[in-house]
């Protein structure tokens, strides 16, 4: 029998180096499809955990294959494409295998069918670092220093307490030398006291005993001091400084995002989605790049309620509404909690704009506005709106208000905007005031509603 | 692997050998064996030739193959054979010992299946170090060029690697345009030839056309690019793509090879499979006869032979479909149950215990082996009644309210035979020929889909006009059916990137098909028709 080593065969860890190309492309490809990642449903709605599973495009070996006859389905079998052949005990009319459909998703985009589920690949991502790729250059606009500063912010490291153990790297060479000049002097002191020598010759006597105090005594007890000798300072174990590495704080401006939803009973299940796909994020991100902000959650109806995180994300209601109620208890939260003067106030509020009483809302906001808080930011979701339309008399940019009777057009009226149109919406800022304003009529949006924002200001 | 072990497995290996060649009356090329540990074992069946090129493909499947590995915990018995001369087997070291045996014996199986079928004639026997050299060469690329671009040819080459087969006609365009011509001359002057016992006159005409003819024929020829619709893509846009440079050419050339090299593997895989186990069973089987091996071995063996035979019923296994099949085919000519004698037997006690004593069952396999390939084996030796004995069924996908159940349907065995052949026809790679490399006098590419019922799939067939945009550098149409009833359509890919005049479009031409546009281009006004339409 011929058994060979064959030496063609490198013990280098090809696979894995290889497997490192292939992540790269899964990461590759998530940063393309941001927006689709984002409006994954099953992210939001996942278990409490740390890695969610994305599905990823692009990542198949892509070449002519034969597909499914979408037209001749029924003609033979009824089920096209469902078919398949195996082998093993069973009667015709056995069910031999189960699965569970997919959770719908809603209406079904208007793109759908084009793409099945199945051509993605699934890869499980750490949520941190989706956020880390999807936000990078992101964070909260318009932070103003306030009278009292408490937020402490980590800022790398620093050395300043210096300690009696330590590594050698560390070591505090001044601080050291300091301790042993000081004790090397003490030792000549008690030599002198002993014997009664002159301070020099106690130095000269410490050197030559190599800084053992006792036979520094008795060299210069039987006077073989030598006398030619030049001094120097002898370390000890018990001298050595180090520096001790820390934390480095900064104080920073408070900050607070008071984060407002409308659960009312206009708000449908598409509607919610997308409400709490932009505040999840908004949420996830805030809570890892800025670890001191405090965040609020309001939910409201008729009535606002003031919630904690779960409730917020995880629990429906329904009712009438009142969109002022959730800015009036947004007022209330700050004059209790929040003083202006102190905290860095952003107020973002979520809704279909369908409120029984807007003109009570439009001034609530006003109020709201006269604080001088960091920022409003108000999102209409509205699946489906159709953005195409005319140009109001104001000029370009009215179009996408123009077409339903909701807040948002109140707004509109009421203050003046900067806007711009992006990926088939518009984002309209008013910086004087730091309002800002958007629509959501897909799911798509919602990653740059995001950008619009966490929006970097230009310095 | 200890050292009596390994002692133990080359005495054993003696015997293998003696039985297979004496009893079984095989021959192969000579089989080398290399033991390696298991993480190797794995990159082995990733990379699928050991030495074959790094891509992120291999390192998916690595990471495919090392999961599985460690979810199965070992129980596996792996197998790895390449196709070279001398053959190349390897044995993972943490197997048991009679799982090596069966594995050793598996591998002749398949290094004789390599040897005789004529599927397998063409094939390359130094893949090893050609894919090693190759490698080397890709690697020094990526430095050169930059890892993104090289990824990028040989995604493209990939995708297509599968569009020639070892079996396609080495010509070079000019020699096919000259093979074309006399054909056609030929066909012509034969169909003039007819004539030539008119009169004079018109015989000074004739000449005269044809003359005509052939020189409308060969400028016409010479404007032809394919002159030949090819199905070998790769060949022609190696051959013909203005962008491409030579260290891209020489990358689609050694995967157009890999391609060729899988092939027929491809083609074979159930018969291959099934052979292979057919044979580790025979020699198995004999060396436990002559108590070679332990009773303890026998229940590895045992265990490890159900776990690669085992039933699976969302497909079909082919290593058992294939062994089951052979092992018919033995007992069929061994009994001479075939052949008009015995399908026209009427009398059914007759039936059930026919035995002719022929004997020749293992000697068909032998024939068998060397010549068919899948399809023409199932066509053949996959008999209803060798259905029902499998067990086969087909199964369809239910609607049940929250569920989607698989329910078995009530097809017979003749209706499932029907269907896996059909499934068995889809299952090959769609046929799609180059068509035209000046399509619309604009240097487009235009591709020809033949569709014979099946159509493509779409997300798949655009990602792949892509690639194939990417390496001809203009824009590639694909002209395919949608189903029975409808027109032909076109879709066109557009190549994307910055120094390319035309940005990245998905369109679907309304004008005609690239197979209509060939058919038409193909249609020469031949004066001979003309001529000869006369009256008389």
């Amino acid at each position: 029998m011929t058994i060979i080593n064959h030496p063609d065969w490198d013990l280098s860890e090809r696979g894995k180096k290889d497997a490192e190309r292939h992540r790269k492309k899964i990461d590759e490809a998530i940063r393309k499809n941001v927006r689709d990642v984002i409006s994954e449903e099953s992210i939001i709605t996942r278990k409490k955990g740390k890695t969610v599973r994305v599905p990823v495009k692009g990542l198949k070996d892509y070449r002519f294959i034969h597909g499914k006859n979408e037209k001749s389905q029924g003609k033979d079998q009824g089920e096209g494409g469902g078919e398949g052949a195996g082998q093993g005990q069973g009667q015709p009319g056995d069910v031999i295998g189960r699965k569970s459909k997919k959770a719908g998703d809603g209406k079904g985009e208007g793109k759908a069918g084009n793409q099945p589920g199945e051509d993605f690949l699934e890869t499980e991502v750490d949520i941190d670092y989706l956020i880390e790729i999807m936000f990078e250059d992101l964070g909260l606009p318009w932070i103003e220093d306030k009278i009292k500063a408490s937020m402490l912010v980590p800022n790398g490291w620093k050395f300043e307490t210096i300690s009696k153990r330590g590594i050698l790297p560390r070591i505090h060479q001044k601080r050291t030398m300091l301790e042993a000049i000081k004790r090397n002097e003490l030792y000549a002191k008690e030599i002198e006291d002993e014997t009664g020598c002159d301070h020099d010759d106690a130095l000269k006597a410490l050197t030559q005993a190599k800084g053992d105090i006792n036979k520094a005594i008795k060299i210069v007890n039987t006077g073989v001091i030598d006398l030619a000798l030049d001094p120097y300072v002898i370390i000890e174990d018990d001298d050595m400084r180090y520096k001790q590495i820390e934390q480095d704080y900064e104080l920073h401006s408070n900050a607070v995002v008071i984060a407002m939803m409308d659960t009312s009973g206009s708000m449908t299940t598409d509607k919610k989605y997308l409400c709490r796909s932009l505040l999840f994020w908004l949420n996830e991100f805030l809570k890892k790049v800025y670890d001191f902000v405090d965040i609020r959650f309001i939910t409201h109806t008729t009535e606002a309620k003031l919630v904690d995180e779960d409730t917020f994300f995880y629990k429906g209601e329904s009712g009438g509404t009142y969109c002022w109620t959730a800015i009036d208890k947004a007022l209330h939260l700050i004059d209790t909690e929040y003083p202006v003067e102190e905290w860095n106030i952003y107020c973002i509020y979520v809704s279909d704009g369908d409120d029984f009483n807007g003109d009570k809302t439009i001034k609530y906001i006003e109020e709201l506005l006269k604080r001088r808080i960091s920022m409003f930011a108000y999102t209409e979701v509205d699946p489906g709106r159709d953005i195409s339309g005319g140009k109001d008399q104001k000029g370009v940019f009215g179009l996408l208000w123009s077409s339903s009777n909701t807040l948002i057009r109140k707004i509109k009226s009421k203050w003046s905007f900067v806007c711009k149109s992006e990926e088939g919406t518009e984002f309209c800022k008013n910086s004087d005031k730091h309002f800002l304003i958007s629509v959501i009529t897909d799911k798509t949006h919602v990653y740059p509603t995001l950008k619009h924002i966490l929006f970097k200001e230009d310095k | 692997m200890t050292k009596t072990d390994l002692q133990r497995l080359i005495k054993i290996e003696d015997r293998m050998k003696q039985i297979f060649h004496e009893d079984l009356g095989l021959t192969c090329y000579p089989i080398e064996f290399d033991i390696v540990p298991p993480q190797k074992m794995l990159e082995i069946m990733a990379y699928n030739i050991p030495t074959n090129i790094s891509n992120w493909k291999k390192g998916r499947d690595y990471e495919i193959q090392r999961t599985r590995y460690d979810y199965a915990a070992g129980g596996l018995p792996y197998e790895v054979v390449i196709n070279a001369d001398p053959a190349r087997a390897y044995l993972m070291n943490s197997n048991k010992f009679a799982v090596q045996c069966l594995v050793m014996a598996h591998v002749y199986g398949h290094a004789a299946f390599f040897t005789h079928n004529k599927f397998f004639k063409k094939s390359r026997r130094d893949i090893i170090s050609t894919m090693k050299a190759a490698a080397e060469r890709f690697n020094s690329y990526e430095k050169r060029f930059g890892m993104d671009e090289v990824e990028k040819t040989v995604d493209a080459g990939h995708a297509l690697q599968f569009h020639s087969s070892p079996f396609t006609l080495s010509e070079t365009e000019d020699e096919k345009r000259l093979r074309i011509f006399e054909q056609e001359k030929k066909k012509a002057h034969s169909r003039g030839g007819a004539y030539e016992d008119i009169s004079g006159d018109n015989k000074v005409k004739i000449d005269e056309d044809l003359e005509l003819f052939n020189q409308k024929l060969w400028r016409k020829l010479r404007l032809m690019t394919p002159v030949e619709p090819t199905d070998d893509i790769l060949r022609y846009i190696i051959d013909n793509s203005t962008v491409l440079e030579n260290w891209q050419r020489d990358i689609l050339e050694i995967l157009r090879m890999e391609g060729q090299y899988y092939w027929p593997i491809i083609k074979t895989k159930f018969m291959n499979e099934g052979f292979a186990v057919v044979v580790h069973e025979k020699i198995m089987n004999q060396l436990f006869e002559e108590d070679l091996l332990s009773s303890e071995d026998h229940a590895d063996f045992n265990y490890s032979n159900a776990l690669v035979k085992a039933e699976n019923p969302f497909g079909l296994n082919p290593y058992l479909m294939g062994s089951a099949m052979w092992y018919d085919i033995e007992n069929r000519w061994n009994k001479g149950l075939h052949g008009s004698d015995w399908s026209e037997c009427a009398d059914a006690k007759d039936k059930e215990c026919w035995d002719t004593g022929d004997m020749k069952g293992w000697s068909k396999c032998k024939k068998v082996l060397k010549t068919h390939s899948d399809w023409f084996f199932m066509q053949e030796f996959l008999t209803p009644e060798l259905i029902g004995d499998m067990k086969i069924y087909v199964f369809a996908a239910k609607d049940a309210g929250q569920t989607i159940d698989y329910v078995i349907t009530k097809d017979t065995a003749k209706e499932i035979r029907d269907k896996l052949l059909n499934a068995f026809a889809q299952n090959t790679i769609p046929h799609i020929e180059v068509v035209n490399g000046n399509y619309e006098e604009k240097g487009w590419l235009a591709l020809n889909h033949g569709w014979d019922g099946i159509n493509l799939d779409e997300m798949y067939a655009k990602e792949t006009m892509h690639h194939i945009a990417h390496l001809w550098g203009r824009p590639v149409v694909l002209g395919t059916k949608l189903d029975e009833e409808s027109k032909d359509i076109s879709w066109k890919i557009s190549p994307t990137g910055e120094d390319k005049e035309e940005v990245s479009v998905e369109e679907e031409l309304n004008a005609q098909s690239a197979a209509g546009w060939w058919r038409k281009a193909w249609k020469i006004n031949s004066p001979l028709e003309q001529t000869y339409r006369r009256p008389w």
